[in-house]
C-alpha cells in the first residue's frame, strides 16, 4: 500500500475499499467527500479510481474557440453570466459574419487545429439558415476540422424559435456540416439553486432531453456543471447522478467537466468564488461518481494552468487544449490567458507524472507524446 | 546508492519515523516523489506539530527602500545599479510615512528590503529602523538579510555581533534570511560574496538566535537550481536549526518556500512542483516549528492547497501586491478577510498573529 493509502482517515476508508473493488458510489459518498477536509486524502482515493478506469493518458486537443455572438435572449435570466448582452442594447455586443468566422477557422486551420469549439448567446433575430450556414461555410473552407458546436441550451432555443422538434433541429444541423454538442447551459440542476442562477432558463430536465434525443441520434456532447456559487453538497451530487443516469441509459456523453464560477462583472459578483481547495474536490468527487465516463475534464481557462495541472493527480484525465480565444470567462475577469501553447501542455502533463496524449473531439488518439520534446 | 531500490512512500515511511534520510535519499524524493505521497507525508508531519488545526498569517508590509545592488544577481529583477535611471534611495521620512500608511491600513509587520551597496552610511540604516521603532513601537519590524549583514561587518568595520546588537537596540524585530538562495552553490556573484560560500551566512543566523532575534528561513526554488542544491540548502538549513537548538535559542521560526521568476532558459516553477516542495520541506525540517506557504508566490489558490501539503501558515497578506490573485477572475488586495476564508474553506481555524 502506499504511503497515501495508509493515511486515508477512517471515515473515507469505506470509500476507498469501494473503489479498490470497483463498487458504484452512492450519494451519501459523495456528500462525505465534499464535506471533508483531507483533500489529499481525496486525491488519493479519485486517483485511484482514475488509474483503475482509464490509466495514465491525459488528453488534450489542439482546438479554438469562436464565440459566434453575445448577443443573448438571457441575458437578464443568467445572473452567473457576464457574456451575454442585450441586442442593440449595449456597446459591447457583437456577432460575427460568416465571412469573420470563415477568417478565424482558416487562420486557425493553419496553426492545426483539428476542432472548433463554437457556443454563443440565443440571439433573437438571426434566422436558422445563419447557423446552418456558418457551419456549412466553415466545413467547406476547412472540411478536417470537427465542429463541436451549440449547447443544449442553444438547440432547445431552436426549436422554440424556429418551430422544430429538437431531432429536426439536429439532423439539420449535422446535414450543414455540424459534429457534436458542447456540454455548457447545464448550470446546476437542482431546482433550489437553479432558480437563484437562472429562474426561467431551460431546466435541468429539458438539458437532459436534449442530451437524450442527440445521444439517440448518434450525436455525442460533453456535460458541465456550474460550481462554485450558492450550492451545498447535495446540488452538486444531485446533479452528478442525473448525469450519470443518463449516461448509464445512452453512453453518449464523452467528457464531464466541472465549470468554475468567475463572480466578476456578473450579477452575483458579491460571492467569492471557488477556492483551490474546492476546485480539486469538486475534480475528485467527479471522478468518483462519475464511473461511466471517461473524461474528467479540468478546464485550465477557468481554474488556472496551475490548479488544472494538480487536478491530474484528483481524477482529471483531460486538460482541454489550445482555446487560442475565450469570451465568456474573459468577459466575467478571468486573468488567465487565452492561449496555452502545446509545449506548455505537454510541460504541464509530464511534470504530474503522466503520459500526454493528443486526441480528436470524439476522443480517437492522434498522437501520444510519449517521448520527451527536443 | 542506488536509485532503483528507492520507493517514495518507503522513504517518506522513514522520514515519518523519525528516522532521518540519506542525502541520496532526499535527493531521490525531491527528484522522482510524487505529489500524492509527498503531500500526504507533509500534511501528517505538520498534523503532529499542529493538532490545534490553527493556521496562521500576519498582515504585512514589504517596503524597499532602496532598489540599488551590487552582486547582480542573475535571477533577480528587481535591482539595478546606481547610476541607472530608475535607482532609488527612499529618505528615513518617506520610509516612515508609508509605514505610517501600512499601520493605518493594520499592518503589524514592516519588512524593510533593500540591495547590498556600498555607499550608504551605517547611519541611514539604523536610522531606518530607529525611526520606525520610535514611531510604531508595536510593530514588528524586519529588517535586512544575513548578506546585507555580512556587507555592513565589512564596511562598516564591525563585528557581526556588534551590527546585530546595534540593530536591535534600535528595534530591529527578525530577519529574513534571505541570500541563501539554492542557487548559491552556483552563481558566481554569490560565492564571492558569501566567501564560502556558507560559513558567513550560517555565522549571521547564529549571532541572530543568540541575540534573540527570530529569523524567518526561505526556501526558494524554481531558479534552474538541482534536486541535489535544493536538498543541500534543507540540510544546511536543518542543521542550522539542531546546532542552535542545542544551544537552547533555535534559529528559525518558520520557513517560507517561494518561487522567484527564473532567469531566461528556465521555465517557471508550477504549482504542482510548488506542492511538492512544500511537502518536501516539511518531511525533511521536521524542527522548523512553522512552514509558510506564500500567496504571492504561486497564488492563493495554490497556496491554500498547500496547507494540504505540510504548509500550517500563510504568512504576509503582503499589502504592497494590490492586484494578488485571490479566485477565479477576481484579483486585489489579499486582505485578512480573504486570507480567513482561504483558512476556514480548507477546514482550519485562523489566527491573526502579531508577527514571529
Amino acid at each position: 500500500m502506499s504511503l497515501a493509502a495508509s493515511l486515508i482517515p477512517r471515515d473515507l476508508m469505506p470509500i476507498y475499499e469501494k473503489v479498490l473493488q470497483d463498487q458504484r458510489l452512492d450519494a451519501q459518498d459523495g456528500i462525505k467527500l465534499l464535506e471533508s477536509h483531507d483533500l489529499f486524502a481525496i486525491g488519493t482515493i479519485a486517483n485511484e479510481a482514475r488509474k483503475r478506469r482509464v490509466g495514465d493518458y491525459v488528453y488534450f486537443n489542439n482546438n479554438a474557440h469562436i464565440n459566434y455572438s453575445n448577443i443573448c435572449a438571457l441575458s437578464k435570466v443568467c445572473k452567473f453570466c457576464a457574456f451575454g448582452k442585450q441586442n442593440g442594447l449595449d456597446p459591447e455586443g457583437y456577432t460575427y459574419t460568416i465571412e469573420q468566422m470563415v477568417e478565424k477557422a482558416k487562420a486557425y486551420a493553419r496553426l492545426g487545429v483539428t476542432e472548433f469549439h463554437m457556443v454563443g448567446g440565443l440571439h433573437p433575430d438571426m434566422p436558422f439558415a445563419y447557423y446552418t450556414d456558418f457551419l456549412s461555410a466553415i466545413k467547406q473552407a476547412v472540411p478536417q476540422a470537427h465542429l463541436k458546436c451549440f449547447t443544449a441550451v442553444e438547440i432547445d432555443f431552436f426549436t422554440r424559435k424556429f418551430k422544430m422538434p429538437a431531432e429536426e433541429v439536429l439532423l439539420r444541423l449535422r446535414e450543414a456540416g455540424h459534429g457534436s454538442m458542447t456540454g455548457g447551459g447545464a448550470e446546476m440542476f437542482h431546482p433550489e439553486v437553479h432558480n437563484v442562477l437562472c429562474r426561467g432558463k431551460m431546466s435541468g430536465e429539458r438539458y437532459l432531453e436534449i442530451h437524450r434525443i442527440a445521444h439517440n441520434l448518434g450525436v455525442r456532447t460533453t456535460c458541465t456543471m456550474l460550481y462554485g456559487h450558492i450550492e451545498k453538497p447535495y446540488h452538486v451530487v444531485d446533479h452528478m447522478l442525473k448525469i450519470r443516469a443518463l449516461q448509464d441509459e445512452t453512453g453518449g456523453e464523452s467528457a464531464f467537466i466541472p465549470l468554475a464560477f468567475h463572480p466578476t462583472n456578473t450579477d452575483l459578483a458579491h460571492l467569492p468564488g471557488p477556492t483551490g481547495h474546492y476546485d480539486l474536490k469538486i475534480i475528485a468527487v467527479a471522478r468518483l461518481l462519475l464511473d461511466n465516463i471517461k473524461a474528467i475534464k479540468s478546464y485550465w481557462v477557468m481554474i488556472s494552468p496551475r490548479i488544472a495541472q494538480v487536478s491530474l493527480a484528483f481524477g482529471a484525465n483531460d486538460i482541454d487544449g489550445t482555446v487560442r480565444e475565450e469570451k465568456i470567462y474573459h468577459f466575467a475577469g478571468a486573468t488567465t490567458p487565452m492561449l496555452q501553447e502545446q509545449n506548455d501542455l505537454l510541460r504541464l502533463i509530464r511534470e504530474a507524472g503522466r503520459i500526454p496524449a493528443e486526441r480528436d473531439t470524439l476522443y480517437n488518439i492522434l498522437r501520444v507524446h510519449d517521448q520527451a520534446a527536443v | 546508492m542506488n536509485l532503483n531500490f528507492m520507493d517514495t512512500s518507503d522513504l517518506l515511511r522513514k522520514a515519518l519515523s523519525g528516522e532521518k534520510l540519506f542525502p541520496d535519499e532526499a535527493i531521490y524524493l525531491c527528484a522522482e516523489g510524487d505529489l500524492l505521497n509527498l503531500a500526504m507525508a507533509g500534511r501528517e508531519v505538520a498534523r503532529r506539530l499542529h493538532s490545534d488545526g490553527q493556521v496562521g498569517y500576519a498582515v504585512t508590509k514589504t517596503i524597499v527602500y532602496s532598489n540599488v545592488c551590487q552582486p547582480e544577481c542573475p535571477f533577480c529583477t528587481g535591482t539595478v545599479s546606481k547610476d541607472d535611471p530608475a535607482a532609488f534611495t527612499k529618505s528615513v521620512e518617506a520610509v516612515v510615512a508609508e509605514a505610517a500608511e501600512a499601520v493605518a491600513a493594520g499592518a503589524t509587520q514592516i519588512t524593510l528590503q533593500g540591495g547590498h551597496r556600498i555607499d550608504l552610511p551605517w547611519d541611514y540604516y539604523i536610522g531606518l529602523v530607529t525611526a520606525l521603532h520610535e514611531r510604531f513601537p508595536d510593530l514588528q519590524i524586519f529588517a535586512f538579510s544575513p548578506t546585507e549583514i555580512m556587507v555592513f561587518n565589512v564596511l562598516f568595520q564591525k563585528r557581526t555581533s556588534e551590527v546585530i546588537a546595534e540593530l536591535k537596540a534600535a528595534g530591529m524585530g527578525g530577519l529574513i534570511a534571505g541570500g541563501s538562495e539554492t542557487m548559491a552553490t552556483r552563481a558566481p556573484e554569490y560565492r564571492a560574496l558569501l566567501r564560502g560560500p556558507w560559513n558567513e551566512w550560517f555565522d549571521v543566523v547564529h549571532r541572530c538566535a543568540d541575540a534573540g532575534i527570530p529569523v524567518v528561513l526561505p526556501f526558494v526554488f524554481g531558479l534552474g537550481e538541482a534536486p541535489k542544491e535544493r536538498v543541500g540548502h534543507l540540510y544546511r538549513s536543518r542543521a542550522v536549526q539542531e546546532r542552535t537548538s542545542l544551544a537552547g535559542k533555535p534559529a528559525f521560526a518558520a520557513m517560507s518556500v517561494f518561487t522567484l521568476t527564473p532567469p531566461e532558459g528556465v521555465l517557471p516553477a508550477t504549482g504542482h512542483e510548488y506542492l511538492r516542495m512544500v511537502a518536501l520541506a516539511r518531511v525533511l525540517l521536521q524542527n522548523v516549528p512553522h512552514v509558510q506557504a506564500s500567496v504571492v508566490a504561486q497564488g492563493a489558490k495554490v497556496a491554500q492547497v498547500a496547507l494540504d501539503s505540510g504548509a500550517n501558515d500563510l504568512g504576509g497578506t503582503h499589502m504592497e501586491f494590490t492586484q494578488a490573485e485571490l479566485a477565479a477572475g477576481r484579483v486585489g488586495p489579499m486582505t485578512p478577510t480573504e486570507m480567513e476564508r482561504l483558512i476556514t474553506d480548507a477546514g482550519r481555524v485562523p489566527l491573526q498573529r502579531p508577527t514571529w
